[in-house]
């Protein structure tokens, strides 16, 4: 049952898993390593205790947990290249923006880069983020508030929302 | 959503379009790295371990006959923090902020209120926030008055205890600024912060631990501190580098929150100097009245000095309404004026 039932929702719900994996990762190789990790993770889960009431919920706080021991296990060894989709700025100044912005979230901790993912991307109430990440609603509410700051703080950044 | 954050999502959005599309295979993965760094990591943690304990035994080689310091006394706390403690509870709090352990009287602003004492001694009209509080951290008993109390809050869980949470910035009691609370049923405590900004009460709310002996060694309950052999019998605290530690408690006696921890310090070498001399300087108790049961004490202090050489003593204080005790366990010394409490208070509230 429980590979039943993951297989049907890989096949419901696994562009959506890597395209979280990959706003976390930056990496297209890096994010299917990620969920495929991830499912393999849960698939054990799912054999010894049954699936869950919310499957697609469950699996992907399993990516972000796993994203998040990842980042602790390989940052010593891990060199960070070239990050896809920054090198080649688009004339448009709107596009521009969005480049700069991409590199910036790549330079926040996998933490932050985390909540500010769940709650602008996959749009989740801070509450969920909380019980996704593993950590106080208080704590979810600094770690976006620090990172909305820092981003703001960046000169080029400021640049751009002052021009806005 | 303000300008920032729409930028933020459609850039997400964006990049979203440029993940692999799979299809991913349910099967054990082959490429990774991960265990041989689980075995360095391992590895690593074996040689660390063995070069600790190695350090352990040979600073024991010129042991003192007091106690092995087990205690960290340099807690991880960001610049412009300091660690505050109430019982169970640790966290963060501006190191702006001074500690008195009552509301009574005045409106708090700008310090950590400690509140131990017995809230029919305090009407709730003076547990009340100045009208512009700048920064105030509120410790108090759950079920307590406290001007938190009008704050809506949704559940939610801390080190795996059960805890109410919420925020507010038009509250009453609260004067102006953003305030939030945290009650913590199970451990009988609430704390409520003001400050003029979320930043703020978000890094002191999301700072709190629950913990049975806090980052400097304080017990959360008076009667379950670390003990250590007595200390000499000729002076109260002996000569030497150290660094002093003060562990508040209340005089509360019920339980469950009887004798529980309302200060955490920690002293620098020359305020511990001046500390040991004021100590030091005492006369010997004959009556030992306090430490005997004969003078009520108003609240308890356990100071533990850490020497350089890794040993550690602790004194115990009892501030009593005329007299004060100290003892090493050896030695009882008595302070008939309230000099030792002030120079405590002042040199922790430096701190």
């Amino acid at each position: 049952v429980a590979d039943q039932e993951l297989e049907a929702l890989v096949r419901a719900h696994e562009a959506a898993l890597l395209r979280l994996a990959y706003l976390l990762c930056r990496d297209s190789g890096r994010a299917e390593d990620l969920v495929q990790d991830a499912l393999v993770r849960v698939l054990r889960r799912w054999r010894q205790v049954g699936v869950p009431d919310s499957p697609f919920g469950y699996v992907r706080k399993v990516v972000i947990t796993e994203y998040l021991a990842w980042r602790r296990l390989r940052s010593a060894t891990e060199r960070v290249g070239p990050v896809e989709g920054d090198e080649v700025p688009d004339p448009a100044a709107e596009v521009a923006d969005r480049v700069l912005m991409w590199r910036l979230l790549g330079e926040l901790s996998p933490r932050a880069r985390a909540v500010l993912v769940l709650r602008y991307y996959e749009q989740l109430p801070d509450a969920e983020i909380a019980a996704i990440v593993g950590c106080r609603l208080a704590t979810v509410r600094s770690i976006a508030a620090r990172a909305l700051h820092g981003l703001r703080a960046h000169p080029m950044l400021a640049e751009v929302l002052e021009e806005a | 959503m303000d300008r920032l954050e729409t930028l933020l999502a459609q850039t997400l959005n964006d990049q979203a379009d440029r993940a692999p599309t799979g299809p991913v295979p349910l099967v054990e993965p082959t490429r990774r790295t991960r265990s041989t760094i689980v075995v360095a990591a391992a590895v690593f943690t074996v040689i660390t371990v063995a070069v600790v304990v190695a350090a352990v035994h040979l600073s024991g080689s010129t042991s003192r006959s007091t106690h092995r310091s087990q205690a960290p006394i340099a807690p991880n706390v960001g610049e412009g923090f300091r660690l505050a403690s109430y019982g169970s509870v640790s966290l963060h709090v501006p190191s702006s902020l001074a500690t008195r352990t009552s509301p009574c009287g005045s409106p708090a602003s700008n310090e950590v209120i400690a509140f131990e004492g017995n809230a029919l001694l305090c009407s709730e009209a003076t547990n009340r926030l100045a009208s512009d509080p700048g920064t105030v951290v509120w410790f108090s008993s759950t079920g307590q008055a406290t001007p938190y109390a009008g704050i809506p809050t949704s559940p939610e869980q801390i080190d795996g205890h059960a805890a109410e949470s919420g925020y507010a910035t038009d509250q009453p009691d609260l004067g102006t600024g953003i305030s939030g609370v945290v009650v913590l049923p199970d451990q009988h405590i609430t704390v409520g912060v003001t400050a003029p900004t979320q930043d703020v009460v978000d890094e002191v709310l999301s700072s709190i631990t629950i913990t049975d002996v806090d980052p400097f060694g304080c017990a959360a309950n008076r009667h379950s501190a670390m003990t250590t052999p007595p200390g000499p019998a000729d002076v109260l605290v002996p000569a030497g580098q150290a660094i002093a530690i003060r562990c508040e408690y209340s005089s509360q006696t019920d339980s469950p929150v009887g004798n529980r921890l309302i200060g955490s310090y920690r002293l620098d070498p020359a305020d511990t100097d001046r500390l040991t001399t004021a100590l030091n300087a005492l006369i010997p108790d004959p009556c030992q009245c306090v430490h005997g049961g004969t003078a009520a004490p108003g609240h308890a202090e356990v100071l533990y000095f850490h020497y350089s050489d890794g040993s550690t003593l602790r004194i115990d204080g009892a501030i009593g309404a005329n007299l004060d005790e100290y003892t090493n366990q050896a030695r009882t010394v008595a302070n008939f004026s309230s000099s030792i409490a002030q120079l405590l208070g002042q040199l922790t509230n430096e701190n």
